[in-house]
């Protein structure tokens, strides 16, 4: 009887929670890709032409350049596969004067996204097994595994490997590129400590810093991502969301690509942030993203809600933002 | 097309009216029914209902949204459709999730049979509204959607492991809310 209840109670919930559940904005506000493929379609493709005339170009004057200076990243370069986003509706919950919710329908439009590999270098083998793996998983014929037919295994599941042949696949990535799997994952119960301990690193998040961990995870390669928000110096109120991401170098990085919206939107340049740690930044309307080349490790923050009402110059921000970051506490 | 143009021509009794909601919700309704079902033909006949309910309800009804309007036929008749053959197999994702739930409310206490549904409704939609973006996402896409854990995991680009654990937290703390609220002891 009480399976029922709940089933029906359940079916009887509010709209504005099955709407709220339903908007993709969501997913976008996480700033993840949409990768829910059994209703998208998409393609890939490699690299624009212009793209790889510019990467053999940047490539050319890196050679001379010191191990880990931050012009190690070229967004030209690392822009490793488009893909095509399909028409979609949502719901978007908008409040009104009188402190209700409303909900209006908007489409957006079909659209084709860059998407970024984080590793940079295109002659990394963490770039290119990301690449391998990304262009498999997201090939034309995917198809989703049955739920009765997925493999049960965490190191792999991961990965969103959840048949023999996706097990494979990574086994073969990771011989061919000389790199190992995270491990297991970890989660941390509410107290970033633990996971610091369990890495091996210092405070990543400033204490003079107004930070608000969230959440966050490991694994047991030492690769861990934290959420958290943070509320920037002589600035609103409004803290900015955020995702701290450690890959370990050396390892078949999970998830290491973000949908970008379009490259040509975006400025980059160098900073050195106030623990003296070299970041490359990139900034367009769209998104704003911090990306640390490590001795060990590959570092990078996404923001996720820059918005706020001040006045200052995004860049200025930006650059503010990552000071609120103790890079040097992690190899 | 937009949603109030396809109502319209549900008004005007036209079949474009089905063939454009087929385009527009099909995928949604399917994969609504996929997670509660496990048979194909359950499924095709519960998205093919879907479209003769709503058939049957526009007019007189004029739903906004009509998502979430035509989710709800596409659940209920799968719900349906899923406690009639319940008894001779479960094993869709959608018995896990109940599963799930049935660990933490086991058993409620101060309610009528008749009373429950509503009150444990409202209880829910309370503490929906208690919940982190991420807390609500997952709660409602397991328990209403049906979704499996790693298809809550791809849709957030997250781990398996983290979106269980989370879940299993959110489960932990309906919990508290019923039993802080009498339903539970």
């Amino acid at each position: 009887m009480n399976r029922e209840l709940i089933s029906n109670a359940l079916g009887n919930i509010d709209d504005e929670h099955i709407i709220k559940a339903a908007d993709y904005h969501f997913i976008s506000k996480c700033h993840t890709l949409e990768r829910n493929r059994k209703m998208k379609t998409h393609t890939l493709s490699r690299f624009r032409p212009i793209f790889k005339v510019a990467s053999v170009f940047v490539l050319i004057f890196s050679f001379s350049i010191v191990a880990y200076a931050a012009n190690w990243f070229n967004l030209r370069d690392a822009i490793m596969a488009q893909l095509k986003i399909a028409p979609q509706t949502d719901m978007v919950p908008i409040a009104t004067e009188d402190g209700e919710t409303e909900f209006t329908e908007t489409i957006t439009e079909g659209r084709v996204v860059d998407i970024l590999n984080l590793w940079g270098n295109p002659e990394s083998p963490e770039y290119k097994a990301t690449q391998e793996w990304y262009e498999y998983y997201w090939r034309e014929d995917w198809q989703p595994v049955p739920d009765d037919e997925e493999v049960n295994d965490e190191i792999y599941n991961a990965y969103g490997a959840f048949s023999q042949e996706d097990f494979d696949k990574l086994d073969e990535i990771c011989a061919k590129y000389g790199l190992k799997l995270h491990g297991r994952q970890n989660y941390s119960d509410g107290e970033i400590y633990e996971l610091y301990n369990a890495v091996g690193c210092g405070n990543v998040l400033k204490e003079e810093a107004k930070h608000e961990y969230e959440d966050g995870y490991w694994y047991e390669n030492g690769s861990f991502k934290i959420e958290g928000s943070v509320i920037l110096p002589e600035n609103t109120e409004h803290p900015v969301d955020y995702q701290l991401v450690r890959y370990v170098k050396g390892h078949v990085a999970i998830g290491a690509y973000l949908n970008i919206g379009d490259g040509e939107d975006y400025e980059q340049w160098e900073y050195t942030t106030s623990d003296g740690t070299s970041v490359v930044l990139l900034h367009s309307e769209e998104k704003d993203i911090v990306i640390a080349n490590l001795e060990n490790s590959l570092v990078y923050i996404n923001v996720l809600d820059f918005s706020d009402e001040s006045e200052r110059n995004p860049a200025v921000n930006l650059e503010a933002f990552a000071d609120t970051f103790d890079f040097s506490v992690i190899e | 097309m937009d949603d109030s143009k396809i109502i319209a021509l549900f008004y005007a009794r036209s079949e474009q009216g089905i063939d454009e909601l087929t385009k527009k919700y099909g995928a949604l309704i399917r994969r609504v029914a996929a997670n509660i079902l496990n048979n194909a033909l359950d499924i095709e006949e519960c998205e093919n209902d879907t479209y003769l309910g709503v058939w049957n309800t526009i007019p007189p009804q004029n739903p906004v949204p009509l998502v979430t309007y035509v989710c709800k036929i596409a659940r209920n008749l799968a719900i349906k459709r899923y406690h009639s053959n319940t008894a001779a197999k479960r094993n869709s994702s959608y018995d896990a999730a109940l599963d799930e739930l049935e660990e933490y409310v086991p058993a409620l206490e101060n309610v009528e049979t008749a009373y429950d549904e509503k009150v444990l409704t409202e209880a829910i939609n309370q503490f929906l509204c208690t919940l982190s973006w991420e807390e609500h996402f997952m709660f409602v896409r397991r328990y209403w959607y049906g979704d499996s854990v790693a298809e809550i995991a791809a849709l957030m680009h997250t781990g398996s492991h983290h979106v269980s654990v989370r879940l299993s937290r959110t489960r932990k703390k309906l919990q508290n809310y019923l039993m802080k609220e009498g339903m539970l002891t």
